[in-house]
């Protein structure tokens, strides 16, 4: 835990792009919501790997959206049940299943229909959101807490040194 | 800054690449996995393939040495194919889709040794668990072939008289109950006492003014008596049913110790009654592990021999296999079936024998395919078996509804260990059977029926065995030929077993001297023990029936009474 928490300010304090480190998160929301084996993550894979995402900060939301995605597959289930036997979308599921490109998607599991739904609504909010949170604080969080008398406290602990461990490339 | 790192892209191409090239290597190995595991799971017992070869150019795949353990006997083979070949399409199979035009399978056999045992966890009791039939195991206690004591045939047996007087007595009971509450509701003594002061005060005047008046209340006394009577008319009508019912309840009462005991007096001296007792014993369980084991079978492949029909809703849910979730299909998108294969053609027999069939037609779901599943079978000359000629189908076009149906013939089958009766009660070790199995499976309710005749039998009764059925193998051997027919009706929840044989006669004479001595003596004890125990109901059921009748009479007597009076009122107004 002390080593994932030294990793993630080790990701803020550095020098990326905040659009590298919210794309990655934008893309592990959908990897580790979804179901692993599904085609729209071979997708997610070649993405992941041919854009600039940082991939220290993708393996890291990865794994976090992934405990996340257990927890949430009833209401994923239940929003895929929902969507999938909506009556007016019928012909389009319909005509989806009928292609061989619909069958290997797994479109028509709930799960696999109801989190890519989720995960996709919520990757552009997770992107500007994240673009928003690094940028605070690089701008005025970081400077505000290194004021703080806790600042000094928290400092001498293990975590501080673990991060400066990683930080200096050990 | 650059927004595209193209080595991520060689890195996508080698991991993808990485997991084909993985697949491709390991394809043999992984598909001979797969078709052992989900054949494991098909039948309940190990199946085994010696090796799987999967071509790519042109996408083909073999596998060689299958064997299928049979559920029942793990140390056999139900089959074993020495290569089975059909061409496939691998886009098809990563779709879910298999569509295959002939599958040829060669080398066929059936009943081979195998070197160890197939049995899995699950195996054990397979065939014997299944449902159909339990309800012929329930004979299996050997039927008493002498005649027993009295109190042991009482203790042992359940009296039917007691419960029909008692029914007999309710009904008695409710119908005394709704008269004597009609009774009730009627004009009675009073009331005819009453008529009879009016009818005193409208005749007592002299004067022409009351004389008058007299013949105005006779008028209207006439009317109420005319009603009253009406009503106990239709009261007597009700009650000659009620008395008439009530009589048949107790004629059926009154017969029915006379009926237990014939039954029992039949079922224990009748040494036809008992030789069929005897045969159902020793055919029974045999007969019905045969048909259990064609159940066992039919049961295990008829979902991948046509599905359950699953298209014919809009949209459904299915559980899913790979993760939580459901899986809804959209079948109207569908027009062709998840599983097609048009054609198996095999060929084997082995040790000098010939074996040919086809089966056409398996489709899953099936109701999306014009033409029923069809199996034909033909074979010469099979190691155990000298001819075999099956025709059988299964029709799930309309979905929801599967029809089965079966004509098999199989001659000159080697018998071996053929032991009959619980326990092995009468063994045959080697002898030679016909049998023909014909009938059909119509969602669920069964018409089948078995003949078969077994013979060159030279039978033995087993060690510690009753003196009688070392007789019974005796005359068995000296017979050496049993016809057997069985006829299985009813529903696949609720089989019936109806068994016929040549053992009956056969058996018959055998039992009826040891029988016949003791039959009088038998019936007498049998008479007055029944008897003993009905004789306090019935005298009870008599006494109601005699309290209804009185009821009968009592409202036959209020009709004359006012009858009469009515009489003297219409002789009064002339």
């Amino acid at each position: 835990m002390l080593r994932l928490l030294a990793r993630v300010l080790k990701i803020l304090n550095s020098e990326i792009d905040p659009g590298q480190i919210a794309g990655a998160v934008a893309l592990a929301a959908v990897l580790g919501l979804t179901p692993l084996w599904t085609l729209h993550n071979l997708l997610v894979l070649l993405l992941v790997l041919l854009l600039r995402v940082n991939l220290s900060s993708f393996i890291l939301a990865w794994g976090v959206f992934t405990l996340f995605a257990f927890a949430l597959d009833p209401l994923f289930d239940a929003v895929g049940h929902a969507v999938l036997t909506a009556g007016a979308l019928q012909p389009l599921w319909s005509a989806l299943y009928a292609t061989d490109v619909g069958r290997l998607s797994d479109f028509n599991n709930t799960v696999v229909m109801g989190s890519l739904l989720v995960s996709l609504l919520l990757a552009p909010l997770l992107y500007a959101g994240t673009v928003y949170a690094v940028r605070q604080y690089r701008g005025t969080v970081r400077a505000w807490m290194r004021d703080k008398p806790i600042y000094q406290l928290v400092r001498r602990t293990r975590l501080i040194s673990l991060y400066e461990t990683m930080r200096d490339g050990g | 800054m650059k927004r595209i790192r193209w080595w991520g892209l060689a890195v996508f191409v080698v991991l993808v690449g990485g997991t084909v090239t993985l697949w491709l290597v390991f394809a043999d190995t992984l598909v001979r996995r797969a078709i052992e595991a989900t054949g494991t799971r098909m039948v309940g017992a190990r199946v085994e393939l010696a090796a799987a070869e999967v071509g790519f150019s042109p996408a083909r795949l073999e596998l060689r040495g299958l064997a299928v353990t049979d559920a029942d006997a793990p140390m056999r083979n139900a089959l074993e194919a020495e290569r089975i070949a059909f061409d496939i399409d691998w886009l098809g199979l990563l779709l879910d889709r298999v569509q295959v035009d002939e599958v040829a399978v060669e080398g066929l056999r059936f009943g081979t040794e195998r070197a160890s045992s197939g049995a899995v966890l699950r195996t054990r009791g397979a065939v014997r668990d299944s449902r159909l039939l339990a309800a012929a195991r329930e004979r299996l206690e050997l039927p008493p072939l002498e005649v027993p004591p009295v109190a042991t045939v009482l203790e042992r047996e359940g009296l039917e008289s007691p419960a029909v007087i008692a029914q007999s007595q309710r009904t008695i009971r409710e119908r005394r109950a709704a008269l004597e509450t009609r009774l009730a509701e009627l004009p009675g003594s009073e009331e005819l006492a009453d008529y009879r002061r009016r009818l005193d005060a409208a005749t007592g005047g002299d004067s022409t003014k009351e004389r008058l008046r007299g013949l105005k209340q006779l008028g209207e006394l006439a009317e109420e008596l005319d009603d009253d009577l009406e009503r106990l008319r239709r009261a007597r009508t009700e009650a000659r049913a009620a008395v008439a019912t009530a009589r048949q309840a107790a004629d059926a009462a009154r017969r029915a110790p006379a009926a237990d005991i014939d039954r029992l007096y039949r079922k224990y001296t009748d040494p036809g009654a008992v030789a069929g007792e005897l045969a159902h014993y020793l055919l029974g369980p045999k007969v019905a592990g045969w048909v259990n084991r064609g159940w066992y079978w039919y049961g295990r492949l008829a979902p991948y021999l046509g599905g359950a029909g699953d298209a014919d809703s809009a949209a459904q849910s299915v559980p899913a296999m790979r993760r939580p979730g459901r899986v809804v299909v959209f079948p109207q998108a569908v027009a062709e079936p998840r599983v097609l294969v048009r054609r198996v053609r095999i060929s084997g027999g082995g040790e000098g024998g010939t074996l040919d069939g086809r089966v056409t037609d398996i489709a899953v779901p099936a109701s999306l395919w014009a033409e029923p599943l069809r199996a034909r079978l033909d074979g010469r000359g099979l190691a155990g078996l000298q001819g075999l000629a099956l025709d059988a189908g299964v029709d799930r076009r309309r979905p929801g509804h599967a029809r089965a149906r079966i004509d098999l013939d199989a001659a000159g089958a080697e018998i071996t260990g053929l032991a009959l009766g619980a326990d092995a009660a009468v063994r045959a070790d080697r002898g030679r059977a016909d049998f023909r199995v014909a009938g059909t499976v119509d969602d669920g309710a069964l018409d089948l029926s078995l003949q078969a005749t077994l013979d060159g039998l030279d039978f033995a009764a087993g060690e510690g065995a009753e003196p009688v059925l070392r007789e019974v193998a005796a005359a068995l051997s000296e017979a050496g030929r049993i016809e057997l027919g069985a006829r299985i009706g009813g529903t696949v929840e609720a089989p019936e077993l109806q068994l016929t044989s040549s053992l009956r006669p056969l058996l018959e004479p055998l039992l009826r001297n040891r029988l016949q001595q003791a039959a009088g003596g038998f019936r007498d004890g049998l008479g007055s023990a029944v008897r003993e125990r009905t004789a306090g109901e019935l005298d009870e059921l008599e006494t109601s029936l005699e309290e209804l009748r009185a009821f009968e009479q009592e409202l036959e007597q209020r009709l004359q009474g006012f009858e009469r009076t009515l009489e003297r009122v219409k002789r009064q107004r002339g």
